[in-house]
């Protein structure tokens, strides 16, 4: 009788944890995928490392990470490449992700510059692109778009990531020099790529300036 | 005596609840719910909505479930903290004369309050997974420790307790096997884990097979000694509760537990295997493992008791 009233309560113990845990799973899951809009990315076109375009139409349809930064920086950015270089490589699989890094020092970061940063760098495709423009309106960018500091420049700039949907919405900011932020970005970013979206008004034009850019820059 | 026992009883209890919420932290995820520590967001109680983060606060982080999630386990962490440690403090003073009482038991106060400060470190090494690994396993042996000073508050109070059970011989030689064998197959299913989250970080997109593949042979070694500690529970279960000559009643719940327990591991296993690899199935796997530890733990006191007994 003990035995049996021991068994009973241990599997009543049991189908209760059960329950609970798969309401807490459940919730866990729809809570991650329910990224929060902290707001739109505003028209740009800057210019990329090879001397096209490049802008808020560019990213349309992909799912993209932004971040500034300049290539002389000693202390913050090259932690900042190397985490946006291990995502680069982590997510090749996939054309939908794409990565934009702007410099905030364009006197000195001229397109050449840009170009042998992005070789040293490891990029061989146009999944990561390297962005000049100037100065104000790097700021312009950074400060009303991105909602991120840049003071005092070049020294100043963010050094977190914008995750940025295929909506051209941001969706998240991950700090690059801390590593708890960077141990969940993977999820996001695949949480995004998944995400339903449904494409802007003049979607054919976008993706296909999108598609002409990569294709232009295949062949260079 | 009697309040010691009810009160390291409820601690092992406690304890092994607190591996189950542990392992609920990790496969929801949760574990970063919390960027800080001890605190959440800078909060003594985690905000409910990001207006009450305080300034200064990176708020992009901020997920109200998984914030809770981890919260809660840090919160049973405390309550199971402060039950151990008045278990030791009860067992010093009403049970100085019995070293295999207050020992286990005040060893188990230290490691929780080093396990609760080593948490902290986990949340700021981002989840490494050497240290998650240590951190579920000095639940584990928390987790043992009580329960072996609640088995042996037990036998002080009731010192007949095994004297005629009449055990089959060379069964502690199995269970010791089986208990060393459960550790291992721990140990491996925390490296098979940790290979895993490398792999995934790798190649996020690449999906659960690719994975799983990619892992090596330490999976398969981890399958097949899986398979074994599973049989070897069901085998010591059916040992006791058949060839025994009266077991106690201790023994005949532990052993049917252990039976059922092996059977469940067993089929958890398979469905992982063949079915889906489900954050719930996950979570009962790896409780399962604490509980065969625990279970086998528990039987191989009371077999010795016996034997103490007869000698």
């Amino acid at each position: 009788m003990k035995k049996t009233g021991f068994l009973i309560a241990a599997g009543l113990l049991v189908v209760v944890l059960a329950v609970f845990s798969t309401l807490v799973l459940r919730q866990a899951k729809t809570s991650k995928a329910k990224l929060p809009v902290y707001g739109e990315v505003p028209e740009f076109t800057f210019t990329n490392q090879d001397g096209m375009p490049f802008g808020r139409a560019q990213m349309l349809g992909k799912v993209t990470i932004v971040d500034f930064f300049f290539t002389r920086c000693q202390s913050a950015c090259p932690i900042m490449a190397r985490e946006m270089g291990e995502l680069y490589r982590a997510f090749e699989d996939s054309d939908d992700l794409q990565f934009v890094s702007i410099s905030v020092d364009p006197g000195y970061d001229t397109l050449a510059v840009l170009k042998a940063y992005a070789a040293a760098n490891g990029v061989h495709d146009a999944r990561w692109q390297f962005l000049y423009a100037s100065v104000p309106n790097v700021v312009d960018l950074s400060v009303n778009g991105f909602m991120l500091a840049a003071d005092r420049l070049p020294m100043g700039h963010s050094t977190k990531f914008a995750l940025v949907d295929r909506e051209g919405r941001i969706r998240g900011y991950f700090n690059a020099l801390d590593a708890k932020p960077m141990a969940i970005i993977r999820q996001q970013i695949k949480q995004l790529l998944e995400e339903p979206w449904s494409a802007p008004e003049a979607p054919a034009e976008s993706a296909h300036t999108a598609k002409d850019q990569d294709q232009r820059l295949a062949f260079k | 005596m009697k309040a010691l026992r009810k009160l390291s009883v409820t601690s092992a209890v406690m304890s092994f609840l607190l591996i189950f919420t542990g392992g609920l932290v990790r496969v929801s995820g949760a574990g970063l719910g919390c960027p800080d520590w001890p605190k959440c967001f800078g909060r003594w109680l985690p905000p409910i909505s990001v207006d009450q983060l305080p300034p200064g606060i990176d708020a992009s982080q901020f997920n109200l479930t998984l914030a809770w999630i981890e919260y809660g386990n840090r919160i049973l962490g405390m309550v199971v903290g402060l039950l151990v440690l008045a278990t030791a403090v009860l067992a010093v003073l009403q049970a100085k004369r019995w070293k295999q009482i207050w020992v286990p038991a005040v060893f188990a106060a230290v490691l929780i309050a080093y396990i609760g400060w080593q948490g902290g470190q986990v949340v700021a090494a981002a989840l490494e997974p050497l240290l998650v690994s240590a951190h579920m396993i000095g639940a584990l042996l928390v987790a043992s420790l009580v329960l072996y000073t609640a088995q042996q508050a037990h036998y002080v109070g009731h010192p007949e307790a095994e004297a005629d059970s009449g055990y089959p011989r060379k069964v502690s030689r199995w269970i010791a096997v089986a208990w060393g064998a459960a550790l291992v197959q721990s140990a491996l299913g925390t490296q098979v884990r940790s290979a895993l989250k490398m792999l995934m970080d790798a190649k996020p997109l690449a999906g659960e097979n690719v994975w799983l593949n990619a892992v090596g042979p330490i999976r398969h070694v981890h399958e097949t000694l899986g398979l074994i500690v599973a049989g070897l529970a069901v085998h010591i279960a059916v040992k006791l509760l058949r060839r025994s000559k009266q077991a106690s009643p201790l023994v005949v719940q532990a052993a049917w537990a252990l039976g059922i327990v092996g059977v469940l591991q067993f089929l958890l296993g398979v469905s992982m295997l063949v079915v889906s690899y489900a954050d719930i199935l996950k979570l009962f796997h790896l409780w399962g493992a604490s509980l065969i530890v625990g279970l086998l733990l528990m039987l191989y006191v009371a077999v010795r008791q016996n034997r103490k007994g007869e000698a």
